[in-house]
This record gives structure tokens, sequence and C-alpha cells, in this order.
């Protein structure tokens, strides 16, 4: 220990440590909530998002296939001899265009982003199992260390309460024995 | 619908230091020597920029990660 020690409470110290111990499990804990929600996401990522996006393509083609044949249908027909505008048919097959070129680039959208998020998770990673390491490594040391310095403490006030025991024995010895010399024998012979 | 959560593992980082922080506070009010100032130094103070530095790594992720869900969702 360095320099004389200014503790007034060896109890505060021991509530410290067991601050330290807690503080280490809740950040580790935390760390690996963390780390699951990036796993969750990147499996949501990289599983979810390339199957559900080239089913709405295949999907959009065979809407596009419906849209056209209800097109042609309608221009088949004949309505007192005129072909009707069949604008809603148009329209539907137009719609139907829009979802699969949407649907489409959302497949490009998932693919780019799937590499960019493994690149951005790694980096996290790393960075996170940092911290990971000082609560595993650097801050047992410092519990550690802690430890010894309340190991100091409680075998000083123990060798303290030794004295002072010891002292306070001496301290009533000495009164007794003065008790003693002060009885009228003792004055006697004192007096001599 | 979130798909990811970072929000609450990062809160969970920022309270058990500030629960950190507060315990320390009480202890020194009792231990007020050489050891005490050299433990905070070398063992306490390195704690605060390890989380600072986790907690800015998680927001950064957390902003990606909400642009990937925006933009791969229909």
């Amino acid at each position: 220990m360095d320099g004389p020690a200014n503790v007034r409470s060896i109890e505060a110290i021991r509530d410290f440590k067991a601050a330290m111990l807690q503080f280490a499990e809740t950040a580790t804990n935390a760390i690996t909530t963390l780390q699951q929600e990036v796993m969750h996401f990147t499996e949501w990522l990289e599983h979810d998002r390339p199957s559900y996006w080239k089913n709405r393509v295949r999907d959009s083609y065979d809407t596009i296939s419906q849209a056209r044949v209800a097109l042609e249908n309608c221009k088949m027909r004949e309505v007192a001899g005129n072909r009707p505008a069949c604008i809603e048919e148009q329209e539907a097959l137009a719609h139907a265009k829009r979802d699969l070129q949407q649907a489409q680039e959302k497949v490009e959208t998932v693919r780019r982003w799937t590499i960019n998020v493994r690149h951005e998770a790694d980096e996290y990673r790393g960075r996170i199992g940092q911290l990971e390491r000082y609560l595993e490594s650097d801050l047992l040391k410092s519990i550690a260390l802690l430890d010894r310095i309340l190991t100091s403490l409680e075998d000083y006030a123990s060798v303290s309460t030794s004295e002072g025991d010891a002292a306070e024995m001496i301290t009533e010895n000495s009164a007794d024995e003065n008790s003693a010399d002060e009885s009228p024998a003792n004055s006697t012979k004192q007096g001599n | 619908m979130r798909i990811v959560d970072m929000n609450t593992g990062a809160a969970k980082l920022n309270k058990a230091l500030e629960a950190l922080k507060e315990s320390w506070a009480e202890t020194i009010e009792t231990w007020e020597d050489q050891n005490a100032r050299s433990f905070q130094e070398e063992h306490l103070e390195p704690i605060g920029p390890a989380i600072k530095m986790a907690l800015d790594s998680t927001n950064r992720l957390a902003e990606v990660l909400a642009r990937a869900q925006r933009e791969c969702e229909d």
C-alpha cells in the first residue's frame, strides 16, 4: 500500500468490490444481448429477405401473365361494334410490371446491404470484443487488487484491535495496582 | 416492426457504468488516501472511455441496421 491509509469504513470498500462484480456481470450480459441482436438481424437480412423478394418477383411474373390475359380478353370483346378502351386492364398490367421492377430492385438492394452489414457487423464485433476482453481480464485484476487492499486493511484492523485490547488490559491492571497502593495498609507502608 | 433492438443493450451498459460511478462516489467519502486516488486513476478511469467507445460503436451500427431494414422491407 502506498503511503498512510485513511480508511474510515472497510465495509464501504467491500461494498464497492461487490459493485464492481455487479458491473462486470451486467456489462457482460449487455454485450451478449447486443451481439445476439446483431446476429438476429443478419439472419433476417441474409435468409428471410432474399427468399421474400424472390417470391415477390415470382408472384409479380404470375400477376403480369394474368394481367396480360385479362387485357387480351378485354381487347377481343366488342360492345355494340366497338372495342373497349380496356383502361383498367392496361393499368393493372402496368402496375404488375412496376411491382416486378420494384421486387427485382429489392433483390439487388438486399444483396448490397448483406455485404455492407456483414462488414459493419464484423467491425462492431471487433470493437465490442475489446470491451469484452477488458471485462474478462483488466477488470478482474482491478477486483483482485481491491481484495488485496481489503485483506491488508482487515489484517491491520485486527492487529490494532489486539493491541488496543492489550493496552486496555495494561491500563486496567495499573488502575488496580494504584487502588491497592491507596489502601490504609499500603499508605502506611508508603509513608515509611 | 423493428427487427433489431440495440437500444436495450446500450441502455444496460450505460446504466451499469452510472451505477459503478455512484458506488465509487460513496466509497471515496470514507476512503481518502493515495491508494484510493491511484485505484481511481489506474483502474476506474479507463472504464469510462471503454464503455463510451462501445456505445458509440453500438449507436453507429444501430443506424446502419435501421437504414438496411428500411430499404429491405416492403
